[in-house]
C-alpha cells in the first residue's frame, strides 16, 4: 500500500482518497501530530493525559470508550505525541486485532498479546534485553512449545535468543489470532501458568523500565470490539488479573460495556469519548455552532473548503450525525457524483445524492420492526442498552450523544425514510 | 421472511449505469493501492451473473486482473489460507462470494470478516463482496464492524432479462411447475399480482388453502427468475401450511419445487431428498420422477435417471417427458437407436412437444444421418421457435457441412433469442471465416468480445481472421491480447503458432522463433495433446442454455468433428449391449474413435483452413493452416496429414499404370508399398506409432524410393521424440521427393525438428528453404484426398486389417471396400460378411447390410462371434422399424451369448415391448 500522504486537497482527486473511511492518523515520523487530526470541545484525551502524568503507586489502567466511529483509535495514536506523556512513559501502541481474533478472545490471549507485542516492540526500536532475562524467556518458552507443537514453525534461530523468542511470539500470535486449534492449545498451556506468564510480562516491563528509564505505557486499541459477553469475562470476571501487568495500560471498551452495571466498579478509571454533538437532545433543528465549527475543521484539514459549496457543507455535516466516519462517507460518495459530472464544486445535490444512496444501503438491511423502532428513538431520543436497541446502535442506524445525560438519535440519512 | 423496504430510484437507472458508476472509486483505489471494500447485493442470480459479467469486461479494458474466491470452498476453511489467497499486489480485483455458507456458524462469519477485512485494509486491496440480500442483512447484524467499513453498497436490483428466464425455464424443462406451458412472459407482472393476492387475503384459517396456493406459485415464479433464496424461503412457508392442510398432493407438490430451488443452488442431494420426500407422499405423481430423472441426468447420475423414468413410464406409459428423458439417457450413453425410439414415443406421445425433436435431431447429427438431423431440429423449432438450442445445433451442422449460409441464419436467429452469448457470436465468426468472408468474421469476434472482454479465443480468432485476410501485422495485436487473457495451455499455445506464423509471413523470423518456442515450452507431449473446441472452458458463457457438463462435452465434440458427412459420426450407430462379448478390434474402434475425436476435435475455423485454404491469399495460407493436427505439434503435425494426402496423389498414378500389361509388374510392388504406406498413415492417425512404424518400414522393404515413405517415418520418429531417427529420414526424403512443393513439406518438417531440439538457427535454415520450395504454402498444406484402394494386394487378411483401420478412423466407405475386397478373395470369411455389414449400417444402409449379417452369422463357427452379428443385426431391423425381428434377433444373441443381461439391455428390450404393444 502507498505511504499516504496527509496533504490538504486542492482537487476531487485527492478529496477522495482523504476521505477514506477509516484512514489511520499515524503521528509523524518524528513523533508530531497528524496533519489531519483536529481537537474537540471538552476532549476527554486531555483528562487521560491528565491522569496518566498524575503520580501513582501502581502504574494505572484505565478505560477508554466511545462511540463506534468517534474517532478513538486517533485520539488514541495522538496521545503518543505528546511530549509529557512521552518524557514520563515509554508508551506503544497497537491494535488487539493485530495479535488475537476480536470475535473469541479472553484473558489469556490478552495477556500473550501484551507480552509479545511489548517484547517485539522493544526490539523492533532497537532496545536490547538482558541476556538472562533472555535465557528465561526462552526456558518459558521451551515450555509451551513443549505442549504446542504447531508453534514451533515460528522459530527461526537457534542462535540468537532474542530473535529466536521475538519469532515465538510472532508465530504465538498470528496462530492464536487465526488458527482456533491452536489458540484452544496455547490457552490451555497458559493456563496451567497464569501467574508464569504474567512474571514473564512483569519481567520484560522492568527490564524496559530500567534501561529506559521510562515505564511501558500500553495502548490496546479495538478491545471495544470483542461482544459485551467475552468483554465482561476479561473486565469484569478476570479484572484482578488484567491488573497485574506492572506497566500503565490504557484499553478502549465498547459503549455496551462502559454502561453496564458491571463496569460500576471501575468506571473513575474510564473515559468516553463522545460523538459531536450537532444538535440538542429531541431539537434536531437547532445547530450547535461548537459542533459544527469542529466538523468543518475535519473537513477543511483533508481537503480545500473552495471545492465544496457552503451550504452542501453545512448540509454534509448535519448528514454525518458528529460522528467522523460518517462525515467522510457522506463527503467521499458525493465527491464521486460531483466528479462524474466533471464539477468544480460539490454542491447541495450532490451530498443529498450521497445521502440518497446511504440511505437506500440501509433499507436493504432494516426491516419493518427496525423502522417502527427508529421512528420511536426519533421522537423519544431514548437510549436503552437493550437487546432490540444494541444491533441498531452497532449498524450505525441510531447514533449516541452524550451531555448532561445520554441519548440517542436516528442516523440523519435515515429520517426522511421514516416518512414513508 | 424479512420484509425489507424498497430503494428509491436513484439517477443511474441502469445496472449498467450503476456499475460503472463504480469504476472511478475503483480506478482510484487502485492507482493509489488504497483499501476498497464494496457490498454487492442481488437477488437474482442471473443479475448477478451479469452484473459479474460487465465489471469484469471493464476490469480488463483497464487490464486489471479479477481474482474470485468462494468462501464456501473447503480449502478456505482455514481463516490463514483464505488471508493468504489475497496475494496479488497490484491490479487485481478480488471476488468474494459463498458467504452464505458461513451464515450456521456466526462465530466463524464475524471471524473471517474481521481478519479479511484487516487484512484488505492492511493491504490496500480492492475486493467486491457479493451477497444475496438476506445474506447482506444477516452479515451486517453479525458483523457490524465489516458493515461499517464497506465503502460502497451496490444494490443489483434489477430483473433478470426475459430471454435468460425464458430460456432457463425452457431448458431446464422441468415438469410440475408450468414449464411445459410455453408461458414464461410477464414473470414480474405475475409475481406483482401474486403478491398483492397475498396482501389482500383475509388471515382467518379459511384462507389457508390459497394462500399456500399462492406462496406456491409465487416460490415457483421466484425461481424462475433466479431468486432462489427468496424462493426457497417462500415455499418452506407454503410448505408448513401445507402439511397443516393435510394434503398430501399438495405437499408433494411443494416439496417438488423445493427440490428445484435446491437443484439450482446445486445442492443436489437435498434436491433428491425432497423429490424423494415428494415420492412418498404421492407417489403416482409421476412428474417428480421425471424430475428426478432429469436431475440424475444433470450431475451425471445416469443409471439412476433410468430408473426414475422408468418408473414414470410405468405409471403413465404415454408420459412424454419420462419417453424424452429416457431419449436423453440413452443418447448420453450412446446407445442411439434406444435414444431414437424413446424420442419417437416422447413425440407420439404429445407432437406437440420441441424438446425430443431437438433430442432426435442431436442423436441423427451424431449419427451423420445430417438430413433427418436438420428436419428434426426444424421441426423443434417450428414447435417452439424461441427454443434456442436447436437453432444452436441446426447452425452447427449446416457450419460441419460447408453449408455456410445457412448455418449463418441458424447462429443469427440465436443471437436474436439470446443477444448477449459471446460464445455464439465467436462461432458465427469462426462460420464467416470458413466462408471466406473474413470482414464480417472479423466483426462477429469484435462482438464476442465486446460482449465479453475475457474473451481470449475470441481475440486469437479474431488475429487469425485479420491474418486470413491478408491484414498480418493487424492480426498481432489480437493474439498478444489473446495470451494475456487465456488461461488454457492448450489455446496458449495455439495462439503462440499462430503468432509464431504471421511474424514468418512478415519474415520475422526472430520474433517467429521466439513465439515456436513460447509454444514449444508450453508442449509436454507432442502429439498427446487435445485440441479444445470451443471457449466454453474458458470465460464465456456457454452458447446453448444447457449447462449441464456432460451435455456440453458431448455437443462440443460434437460441433468440432470433421466435415465429412458420412464419415463424422460422433458414436457408433450400432453398439453391442455389455452383455455381448467385444471383439479387441471393437474396442479399439472404440478407443481411436475417442483418439479420432481428439485429433479432430477443433472449431469449425481449423477445417476452414482445409477447405477454403485454396480461395484464399497465398500469403494466409500459413496462418490459415493452424487446424487441429497442426496445434498438436507446432507445424509438426500439419505436415503429417499433409503428406498423407500427398500419398495418395502418388497412388492414384501408380494405380492407373498397374492395369494389365507388363509395366503392371513393374509397379506392382510400389502400389503394394503405397497400401502399407496408407496404413501408416492409418496407424498415425489413431496415434499407434509403433504400428505406424511398422507399416512405413514394410512399405520401404517394398519400395526403396518411395520418398512419401520416409517423410512419413520421419515424422513419426519426430512424434516419438527420437530426433536422431528422424533427422536422417527426412534429409533422405528430401532426396527422393521430386517436386519442390513435396521437398518443402520435408523441410518444413525438419524444421520443425529443429525446433523440438532447440536449435533455433537450423529451424530457421529449414524454414526458410520450405518458405523458398513453396512461397505459397510455405511447405504448409492440407488437401484431403480419398483413397484408392489397391486392386492387385491378393491378401484377405491384409485387406481385413485396411478395413478395419478404416473403420477406427471412421472412414466406413473405404471401410467397406477393403472388407468386400476381402470377401471377394475369401467368399466364406463370416468377420468380412459381419463387418461389411457393419459398415455398411454406419452409412445408413440398414438394407444392404442385412444380407450380409445373414451370411456371416452362416459362416460363423464361434457362438460369441454370431451373437455379436445377431445383436447387430437386431439393431439394423429396429433402425428399420421391424421391431418383431429385432426382438427375435436379439433373443438369438442372448441365446448364443452366455453373459448376463445388464440393466441396459433389460431396458431396450421394455422399450421394444412399449414400442411394439403401442
Amino acid at each position: 500500500m502507498n505511504k499516504f500522504d496527509y496533504s490538504v486537497a486542492t482537487d476531487f482527486d485527492r478529496a477522495w482518497l482523504n476521505f477514506e473511511l477509516d484512514l489511520p492518523l499515524k503521528p509523524g515520523r518524528n513523533g508530531e501530530p497528524n496533519p489531519f487530526y483536529i481537537d474537540r470541545p471538552g476532549n476527554p484525551i486531555t483528562e487521560l493525559t491528565d491522569a496518566l502524568l498524575a503520580p501513582f503507586y501502581r502504574p494505572p489502567k484505565f478505560f477508554f470508550s466511545g462511540h463506534r466511529g468517534c474517532g478513538k483509535s486517533t485520539e488514541l495514536m495522538h496521545l503518543l505525541t505528546s511530549e509529557e506523556i512521552k518524557r514520563k512513559y515509554w508508551p506503544i501502541n497497537f491494535s488487539i486485532r493485530e495479535e488475537a481474533d476480536v470475535i473469541d478472545i479472553d484473558f489469556r490471549d490478552l495477556l500473550l498479546g501484551i507480552g509479545g507485542r511489548l517484547f517485539r516492540e522493544y526490539r523492533r526500536k532497537g532496545g536490547e534485553l538482558p541476556e538472562q532475562l533472555l535465557k528465561e524467556l526462552n526456558g518459558w518458552k521451551g515450555k509451551v512449545e513443549k505442549n504446542v507443537s504447531t508453534v514451533l514453525e515460528g522459530r527461526v534461530s537457534e542462535y540468537e535468543l532474542g530473535a529466536s523468542i521475538d519469532a515465538f511470539f510472532a508465530s504465538a500470535g498470528m496462530k492464536m489470532k487465526l488458527e482456533p486449534a491452536t489458540r484452544v492449545e496455547l490457552r490451555q498451556v497458559v493456563e496451567t501458568d497464569i501467574t508464569g506468564l504474567i512474571a514473564i510480562i512483569n519481567h520484560i516491563i522492568a527490564a524496559i523500565y530500567s534501561r529506559e528509564s521510562r515505564i511501558p505505557l500500553i495502548l490496546i486499541d479495538d478491545m471495544d470490539k470483542p461482544d459485551l459477553e467475552r468483554a465482561r469475562a476479561i473486565f469484569h470476571d478476570r479484572r484482578e488479573i488484567m491488573m497485574q501487568p506492572n506497566c500503565a495500560i490504557v484499553y478502549t471498551v465498547s459503549s455496551a460495556l462502559f454502561y453496564s452495571k458491571e463496569f460500576d466498579s471501575i468506571r473513575d478509571q474510564s473515559l468516553f469519548l463522545p460523538n459531536i454533538n450537532l444538535h440538542p437532545a429531541q431539537d434536531p433543528n437547532t445547530h450547535i455552532s461548537t459542533g459544527y465549527q469542529t466538523m468543518e475543521r475535519f473537513v477543511s484539514l483533508r481537503m480545500d473548503t473552495r471545492l465544496i459549496h457552503p451550504s452542501a457543507l453545512e448540509m454534509a455535516i448535519s448528514y454525518s450525525g458528529g460522528v467522523f466516519r460518517e462525515m467522510a462517507r457522506v463527503l467521499r460518495t458525493a465527491i464521486g457524483r460531483a466528479r462524474r459530472r466533471k464539477a468544480d464544486q460539490i454542491c447541495v445535490e450532490d451530498v443529498e445524492w450521497s445521502a440518497r444512496e446511504i440511505r437506500n444501503e440501509y433499507r436493504r438491511i432494516l426491516d419493518k420492526e427496525d423502522i417502527k423502532l427508529l421512528k420511536k428513538v426519533n421522537k423519544d431520543n431514548r437510549l436503552e442498552y437493550t437487546e432490540r436497541l444494541r444491533p441498531m446502535l452497532q449498524l450505525l442506524a441510531l447514533l449516541e450523544y452524550r451531555d448532561e445525560e445520554n441519548w440517542c438519535d436516528v442516523h440523519p440519512v435515515l429520517r426522511s425514510m421514516l416518512d414513508d | 421472511m424479512i420484509d425489507f423496504i424498497q430503494p428509491e430510484i436513484k439517477e443511474e437507472d441502469t445496472l449498467v449505469e450503476r456499475l460503472l458508476a463504480l469504476m472511478p472509486g475503483l480506478e482510484l483505489s487502485m492507482q493509489w493501492r488504497r483499501p476498497c471494500i464494496l457490498l454487492a447485493a442481488y437477488g437474482s442470480e442471473y443479475v448477478r451473473a451479469d452484473s459479474a459479467s460487465v465489471l469484469e469486461n471493464h476490469f480488463i479494458d483497464r487490464s486489471w486482473k479479477t481474482c474470485t474466491l468462494h468462501l464456501s470452498s473447503k480449502e478456505f476453511r482455514s481463516t490463514a489460507t483464505l488471508i493468504s489467497a489475497f496475494n496479488q499486489t497490484t491490479n487485481t480485483v478480488y471476488f468474494v462470494d459463498g458467504l452464505g455458507s458461513l451464515l450456521h456458524t456466526p462465530v466463524l462469519l464475524s471471524s473471517t470478516l474481521n481478519h479479511l477485512k484487516d487484512a484488505i485494509q492492511a493491504r490496500g486491496q480492492c475486493v467486491i463482496f457479493w451477497l444475496t440480500y438476506k445474506e447482506l442483512a444477516a452479515v451486517a447484524r453479525i458483523v457490524p464492524d465489516f458493515w461499517a467499513a464497506r465503502h460502497q453498497l451496490l444494490d443489483l436490483a434489477a430483473s433478470p432479462k426475459p430471454e435468460h428466464i425464458l430460456q432457463t425455464a425452457l431448458e431446464s424443462a422441468w415438469q410440475g411447475t408450468g414449464e411445459y406451458d410455453g408461458e414464461f412472459a410477464d414473470t414480474e407482472a405475475k409475481i406483482s399480482v401474486r403478491e398483492s393476492f397475498l396482501t389482500e387475503l383475509p388471515s382467518s384459517a379459511e384462507s389457508a388453502s390459497v394462500r399456500a396456493n399462492l406462496m406456491l406459485n409465487l416460490g415457483i415464479l421466484n425461481w424462475r427468475r433466479g431468486e432462489y433464496e427468496k424462493a426457497n424461503e417462500i415455499l418452506q412457508d407454503a410448505l408448513k401450511l401445507a402439511t397443516r392442510l393435510q394434503d398430501n398432493w399438495f405437499e408433494a407438490q411443494c416439496f417438488n419445487a423445493i427440490a428445484l430451488v435446491a437443484s439450482s443452488l446445486g445442492k443436489n442431494d437435498e434436491a433428491i431428498d425432497s423429490y424423494k420426500q415428494a415420492i412418498q407422499l404421492a407417489p403416482e405423481q409421476i412428474f417428480v420422477w421425471n424430475n428426478l430423472g432429469n436431475l440424475c441426468i444433470k450431475i451425471n447420475r445416469n443409471d439412476e435417471a433410468l430408473i426414475a423414468f422408468q418408473k414414470a413410464i410405468e405409471h403413465n406409459p404415454s408420459d412424454p417427458v419420462a419417453w424424452n428423458g429416457l431419449g436423453d439417457v440413452y443418447s448420453r450413453r450412446e446407445y442411439l437407436d434406444d435414444a431414437i425410439a424413446a424420442y419417437r414415443k416422447s413425440i407420439e406421445c404429445s407432437p406437440l412437444l420441441p424438446h425430443p425433436w431437438n433430442g432426435l435431431g442431436e442423436v441423427y447429427a451424431g449419427m451423420g444421418r445430417n438430413n433427418e438431423a436438420v428436419t428434426a431440429y426444424q421441426k423443434a423449432i417450428e414447435l417452439n421457435p424461441r427454443f434456442v438450442t436447436p437453432w444452436l445445433r441446426l447452425a452447427e451442422l449446416f457450419a460441419k457441412q460447408q453449408r455456410y449460409r445457412e448455418a449463418v441464419k441458424g447462429y443469427q436467429q440465436a443471437l436474436l433469442l439470446d443477444p448477449k452469448n459471446s460464445a455464439v457470436w465467436s462461432d458465427l465468426g469462426v462460420v464467416y471465416l470458413n466462408a471466406g468472408k473474413t470482414g464480417d468474421a472479423v466483426e462477429a469476434f469484435l462482438k464476442a468480445i465486446d460482449l465479453n472482454r475475457g474473451f481470449g479465443w475470441a481475440y486469437s480468432n479474431l488475429g487469425l481472421a485479420y491474418a486470413t485476410d491478408g491484414k498480418v501485422k493487424e492480426s498481432l495485436a489480437p493474439y498478444m491480447k489473446s495470451l494475456e487473457l487465456l488461461r488454457d495451455d492448450e489455446l496458449i499455445k495455439t495462439t503462440w503458432n499462430r503468432l509464431a506464423n504471421s511474424y514468418r509471413l512478415l519474415n520475422e523470423y526472430d520474433k517467429a522463433i521466439q513465439a515456436y518456442q513460447q509454444a514449444d515450452a508450453l508442449l509436454a507431449e507432442p502429439f498427446a495433446d487435445l485440441y479444445p473446441a470451443s471457449t466454453e472452458s474458458e470465460t464465456a458463457p456457454p452458447a446453448g442454455a444447457v449447462t449441464d457438463p456432460e451435455a456440453e462435452t458431448s455437443r462440443t465434440v460434437e460441433r468440432s468433428e470433421t466435415e465429412s458427412d458420412e464419415s463424422s459420426a460422433t458414436a457408433p450407430a450400432e453398439e453391442a449391449p455389455f452383455w455381448i462379448f467385444e471383439p479387441a478390434w471393437e474396442s479399439q474402434i472404440e478407443h481411436s474413435r475417442s483418439i479420432a475425436d481428439s485429433i479432430t476435435t477443433t472449431k469449425a475455423i481449423h477445417s476452414s483452413s482445409q477447405t477454403e485454404a485454396d480461395t484464399l491469399p497465398a500469403a494466409t495460407q500459413v496462418a490459415l493452416e493452424d487446424k487441429p493436427n497442426q496445434e498438436i505439434g507446432g507445424l509438426t503435425m500439419q505436415i503429417s496429414s499433409q503428406v498423407f494426402s500427398k500419398f495418395f496423389a502418388n497412388a492414384d498414378r501408380s494405380l492407373l499404370m498397374q492395369e494389365g500389361d507388363d509395366e503392371i509388374k513393374t509397379q506392382a510392388e510400389p502400389a503394394r508399398a503405397s497400401v502399407w504406406n496408407e496404413m501408416g498413415n492409418v496407424h498415425f492417425l489413431a496415434g499407434a506409432f509403433e504400428k505406424a512404424i511398422q507399416a512405413y518400414n514394410k512399405a520401404l522393404t517394398l519400395d526403396r524410393s518411395f520418398g512419401w515413405a520416409y517423410c512419413n517415418l520421419g515424422m513419426t520418429y519426430l512424434a516419438l521424440e527420437r530426433y536422431a531417427e528422424s533427422i536422417s529420414l527426412l534429409q533422405k526424403s528430401i532426396e527422393l521427393l521430386k517436386s519442390n512443393k513435396d521437398r518443402a513439406v520435408a523441410w518444413n518438417g525438419l524444421g520443425n525438428l529443429y525446433r523440438s531440439l532447440n536449435d533455433y538457427d537450423n529451424a530457421v535454415v529449414a524454414y526458410q528453404k520450405a518458405d523458398d520450395l513453396d512461397p505459397g504454402h510455405a511447405g504448409v498444406r492440407d488437401e484431403v484426398g480419398h483413397f484408392n484402394l489397391v486392386s492387385n494386394t491378393e491378401d484377405a487378411q491384409a485387406w481385413m486389417e485396411l478395413g478395419e483401420l478404416f473403420l477406427k478412423s471412421n472412414s466406413y466407405r473405404e471401410a467397406a471396400k477393403c472388407f468386400q475386397k476381402a470377401i471377394e478373395l475369401e467368399p466364406f470369411n463370416g468377420a468380412a460378411h459381419s463387418n461389411l455389414a457393419f459398415s455398411l449400417s454406419y452409412q445408413a444402409k440398414f438394407k444392404e447390410a442385412v444380407p450380409f449379417y445373414l451370411k456371416s452369422i452362416e459362416l460363423l463357427r464361434d457362438d460369441k462371434e454370431k451373437a455379436i452379428s445377431w445383436n447387430r443385426l437386431g439393431n439394423v431391423y429396429r433402425r428399420l422399424n421391424d421391431y418383431d425381428n429385432a426382438i427375435a434377433a436379439y433373443q438369438n444373441a442372448v441365446k448364443l451369448n452366455h453373459e448376463p443381461m445388464t440393466l441396459v439391455s433389460r431396458a431396450r428390450f421394455s422399450l421394444l415391448g412399449n414400442c411394439r404393444v403401442d
